[in-house]
């Protein structure tokens, strides 16, 4: 501010001064050109006179003296009139000859110029005016050049000075906030002209060199810092201002104290409005202990880039953007063509050939979205096929919270995945092995057991049923009797003779089955037409008027190989399980058609619940199939594994043996047995049976 | 030998010649010495100068040892301060002294009357004056002569007597020169004798004169008929003609007495009758 006030003092006084000189100058100017104009004229009048004049006198030298009125008209008597002016003419004794005009106020301007007669002086010629007019005109041109002057001063002190104040207040605020700017620095800051000489420096540069601040001002490099220092900032300016651009160099210095410091100078050119480089400005921060912060952190680093580096598994930096920052070794081994200078994005880079989008399975994305740890199992297009990696993503967190990259963790794991999948392949086939044996060993335990049941059930039901058969044959022969003996009888005894009569046919099937259980004939093997088969079978049962019968027996159908008591039985079996399946009536159709044995063997060459290798067939024989299908209310899925397991039935009045001799029959023929049914639609018995080669 | 005599003889002649070549040139030299000689100077108005010359003429004719010299350019206020201080002998004025003048010593007798007059030169310039055609004429109102040339008005210093007499013929011609002294340009006459030169050479020019400076200086000037009338002697004695000019004669303190001799010729006879054939009127008054 004191500069302000200085330079106000300064400029009033120059105004002042300029006001001064403008009030003085103008009528002192004014007077000098007027009183030198005045002079000028009248010695020109004086000297066209005095021509005149001396030119009288040289035409009468004795008597000029006399001729007052000629000298007068050559005086121009007008002329004093007009000027306010006194002409005089003199001779040698200074006697005035002739004198014109009125007396002048004074103070007077004379011009005087002698005269001659042939070149001997005669006299003078004198003319005399006022200096009251010019005084008059310079008094006014005094009151003029007043109020120019104060005008000038208003002029010079309010506007100009007002803005060159406000301007030199302004540069003075920023210089002092500069300053201020300067000082708050923590780092070592100043400014340079173009010269090398020191501007403005702040206080840590003061206390680095060891200099009062105040003193810094218009001092150079060399007078500050040893000369090698001063030669190396003063080239270093010099590059910046020809380069114009800023130029960061990282050095070490050493302080007035002989301490040793790191500094990192940033050297910026300062330009001026029309473009032209200024100067310099500085920027020195002391990085000693980063310096060694980054040494510790560079081999840190290092160590942990070795770490990284040698790391079994692949590790790669991620961004928001999914570009790839950073890549490990192991990472590059596997991707050797990727630049991470040129930040591909990872889709693109990582697939062979590259993706269009993000990977469907990438963890990476879910991991910059939600900032948790994720993992997937890649499939990875390569040139060698697909590689499977398994990527876990961890978020890369800022200080405010953001996710600002994703790490990932990358293994090869296609060899372990493979080895897994051989392992786990042979595991399934290992597992389905020992099911497949457990199967095998059920089915024989089963069978086992089953055997033992029958042979216990067989020894039962042999002893069993041969106990039975012979009262069962007594109370046949009572109702016989008693029909006979009562033909009038009333229809309630016929009724219940009827009712004990076929209990009895029913205990004597069962009987019979249990015996044929329990012990199986040899079957007598001849050639049986299946007409005969199938119609001894429907005669020997007893079916309802509400189940229709239909056919369907080819008539080129070859001959059966078979003992026709026992398949017969089988068929009744089947017939009667059918009709009883259709309490309400429905239709049975039996069929018949011819099987080859290569036919059989491309089906597998077994059937349900069979097995004709078991029985010792040869599958090129050919084969009779026998169905038997009724529309009934078929069979549940649970059930039908059932079936042919002894003392099963869904029949109230049955004993669950009815199927198994079937099947024991079927198989003694070298045949099999096969059931299919549909809850609602119907079961379907289908009998393959070996028949004569056509 | 020949050419050595005739070199001495031409040095010989060229001494004789330079010796009486000196012997002549010296003042007071050749048939009248400076002692037998005597002088009278005489100056003043120039209207009387022509008359003067005529009279001093015949006073050295008949007086040998006296020269008259007449000195002009000095007019009536130059002649009186001569007079006083030495520097002339007779004074000539063309109006009476003033009793200051007088009072200093200075002594006066009217000679002669002469017609003031109007003139100009050449034939063809013939205008009968009036006082309004002359009161027109100083204000500029009538610019050319009756045959359509330029008339160029000549004019005095505003103290000399023809200007003072000019002024008092009427307070109309008074205003009427006072006007013409403010104009730029007129032609201005520092005497007598300039200004008959002027009237004679500037074609068209009109201003005023004598009657006898105009005979006696044997003038190219016509005087102008004022109302009708010619100015002559006769019409001015017999007053139909009004304007004259007295001239006066006056001697100082400091006059030769010589001077009296040359006023007394005046006086005579022979005197009169030369101022008369001069276009004088004689008066006679002391």
């Amino acid at each position: 501010m004191a500069a302000i006030h200085k330079l106000t003092r300064v400029s009033t006084l120059l105004a002042l001064l300029l006001a001064v000189l403008i009030s003085v100058g103008l009528p002192a100017g004014y007077f000098y050109l007027g009183y030198q104009s005045q002079k000028a004229v009248i010695q020109t009048e004086a000297y066209m006179n005095s021509i005149f004049l001396s030119q009288a006198i040289s035409e009468s030298p004795e008597y000029w003296r006399y001729e007052d009125r000629r000298l007068s008209e050559v005086l121009g008597h007008h002329t004093t009139k007009l000027y306010d002016q006194l002409r005089s003419v003199v001779d040698a004794d200074n006697a005035v000859i002739v004198q014109n005009g009125v007396a002048v106020a004074p103070p007077h301007l004379t011009v005087s110029h002698d005269l001659y007669d042939s070149g001997h002086l005669a006299g003078r010629m004198e003319i005399t005016t006022s200096l009251r007019p010019l005084l008059t005109k310079t008094l006014f041109a005094a009151l003029l050049g007043l109020i120019f002057g104060i005008l000038l001063f208003a002029i010079l002190k309010f506007f100009p000075l007002r803005a060159l104040s406000t301007a030199v207040r302004s540069i003075y605020e920023e210089k002092e906030k500069a300053q201020a700017i300067l000082n708050n620095i923590p780092d070592i800051a100043w400014l340079k002209d173009k010269e090398g000489r020191y501007i403005a420096a702040n206080g840590p540069f003061s206390r680095t060199c060891g200099l009062d601040p105040d003193k810094l001002p218009g001092m150079s490099d060399f007078e500050i810092w040893p000369r090698d220092l001063a030669e190396k900032y003063r080239l270093d300016d010099r590059e910046v201002m020809e380069s114009g651009k800023p130029k960061q160099i990282e050095e070490a210095i050493i302080d007035a104290a002989g301490r040793m410091t790191w500094i990192s100078t940033v050297k910026t050119p300062i330009f001026s409005d029309r473009g032209e480089v200024i100067g310099t400005t500085g920027i020195a921060r002391d990085f000693t202990e980063r310096k060694s912060m980054e040494d510790a952190l560079r081999a840190s680093e290092e160590r942990y880039k070795a770490v990284v580096d040698n790391v079994g598994i692949g590790i790669s930096l991620i961004s928001p953007k999914m570009e790839i920052l950073a890549l490990n070794r192991q990472m590059k081994d596997w991707f050797p063509a990727i630049e991470v200078a040129e930040r591909p994005i990872c889709f693109r880079s990582f697939n062979i050939p590259p993706r269009d989008e993000i990977c469907s399975y990438c963890p990476t994305v879910k991991t910059l979205r939600d900032g948790l740890v994720h993992e997937s199992i890649t499939e990875t297009p390569t040139e060698s096929g697909i590689i499977n990696y398994r990527v876990v993503s961890s978020p890369l967190i800022d200080s405010a919270g953001n996710v600002i990259a994703a790490i990932e963790l990358v293994e090869d794991i296609t060899v372990r995945k493979r080895a897994e999948a051989e392992i786990k392949r042979l595991n399934d086939e290992l597992e389905r092995k020992v099911e497949e044996r457990t199967v095998q060993l059920v089915a024989a335990q089963e069978e086992l057991v089953r055997k033992e049941k029958l042979a216990i059930l067989g020894q039962l039901a042999g002893s069993v049923g041969h106990e039975l058969r012979n009262p069962l044959g007594v109370m046949n022969n009572a109702i016989y009797f008693l029909k006979t003996v009562l033909p009038e009888s009333d229809e309630t005894v016929r009724e219940y003779l009827n009712i004990i009569k076929s209990e009895i046919n029913n205990s004597e099937r069962i009987i019979a089955d249990l015996l044929d259980f329990s012990r199986t004939k040899t079957p007598q093997i001849r050639s049986t037409t299946i007409d005969e088969l199938i119609s001894t079978s429907i005669g020997k049962c007893s079916v309802p008027d509400k189940v229709r019968i239909e056919r369907d027996i080819p008539g080129t159908i070859p001959m059966l190989r078979i003992d026709p008591f026992q398949m017969s039985q089988v068929l009744q079996n089947l017939i009667t399980n059918a009709c009883q399946a259709m309490p309400k009536g429905g239709q049975l159709r039996i069929s018949a058609r011819q099987i080859h044995g290569s036919t059989l063997k491309a089906r597998g060459g077994a059937g349900t619940g069979s097995n004709l290798s078991a029985a010792n067939h040869e599958l090129n024989a050919d084969f009779i199939e026998i169905s038997v299908a009724d529309t009934g209310e078929g069979i549940s899925p649970e059930n039908i594994s059932k079936l042919f397991q002894p003392l099963f039935t869904t029949k109230a009045k049955g004993i669950g043996l009815g199927l198994v001799v079937s099947k024991r029959l079927t198989e003694c023929n070298g045949g099999c047995i096969e059931v299919e049914s549909s809850l609602s639609k119907g079961t379907t018995f289908k009998l393959l049976l070996p028949c004569e080669r056509t | 030998m020949k050419l050595h005599d005739t070199g001495k003889r031409v040095s010989a002649l060229f001494w004789v010649i330079m010796v009486l070549s000196f012997f002549f040139s010296q003042p007071g030299g050749g048939c009248v010495s400076a002692a037998d000689t005597e002088t009278i100077k005489i100056g003043g108005t120039g209207g009387a100068l022509g008359s003067m010359k005529e009279l001093a003429l015949a006073y050295q004719k008949k007086h040998p040892g006296t020269i008259v010299r007449i000195v002009q350019h000095l007019g009536t206020r130059g002649g009186i301060k001569a007079v006083l201080e030495g520097a002339l002998d007779i004074g000539l004025a063309g109006r009476h002294l003033s009793h200051q003048e007088l009072a200093q010593g200075l002594r006066e007798y009217e000679y002669a009357w002469s017609p003031f007059v109007f003139a100009t030169a050449g034939s063809g310039k013939r205008m009968d004056l009036t006082t309004d055609t002359v009161a027109k004429i100083y204000r500029g109102e009538i610019r050319t002569w009756p045959d359509g040339t330029p008339l160029r008005l000549l004019m005095r210093p505003e103290g000399d007597v023809d200007t003072i007499m000019l002024k008092a013929i009427s307070p109309e011609i008074r205003d009427a020169v006072s006007r013409a002294e403010s104009r730029e340009g007129l032609l201005l006459a520092m005497d007598d004798q300039q200004n008959c030169d002027i009237l004679e050479k500037v074609n068209g020019a009109f201003g005023t004169s004598t009657l006898s400076q105009i005979i006696a200086e044997k003038r190219s000037l016509i005087p102008l008929t004022f109302n009708g009338v010619t100015p002559d002697i006769r019409a001015m004695v017999s007053g139909r003609y009004p304007f004259y000019k007295p001239f006066h004669l006056f001697t100082g303190p400091k006059s030769s007495p010589l001077s009296q001799a040359f006023i007394e010729f005046v006086k005579s006879a022979e005197g009169k009758r030369i101022l008369t054939q001069s276009g004088n009127h004689v008066t006679g008054v002391q």
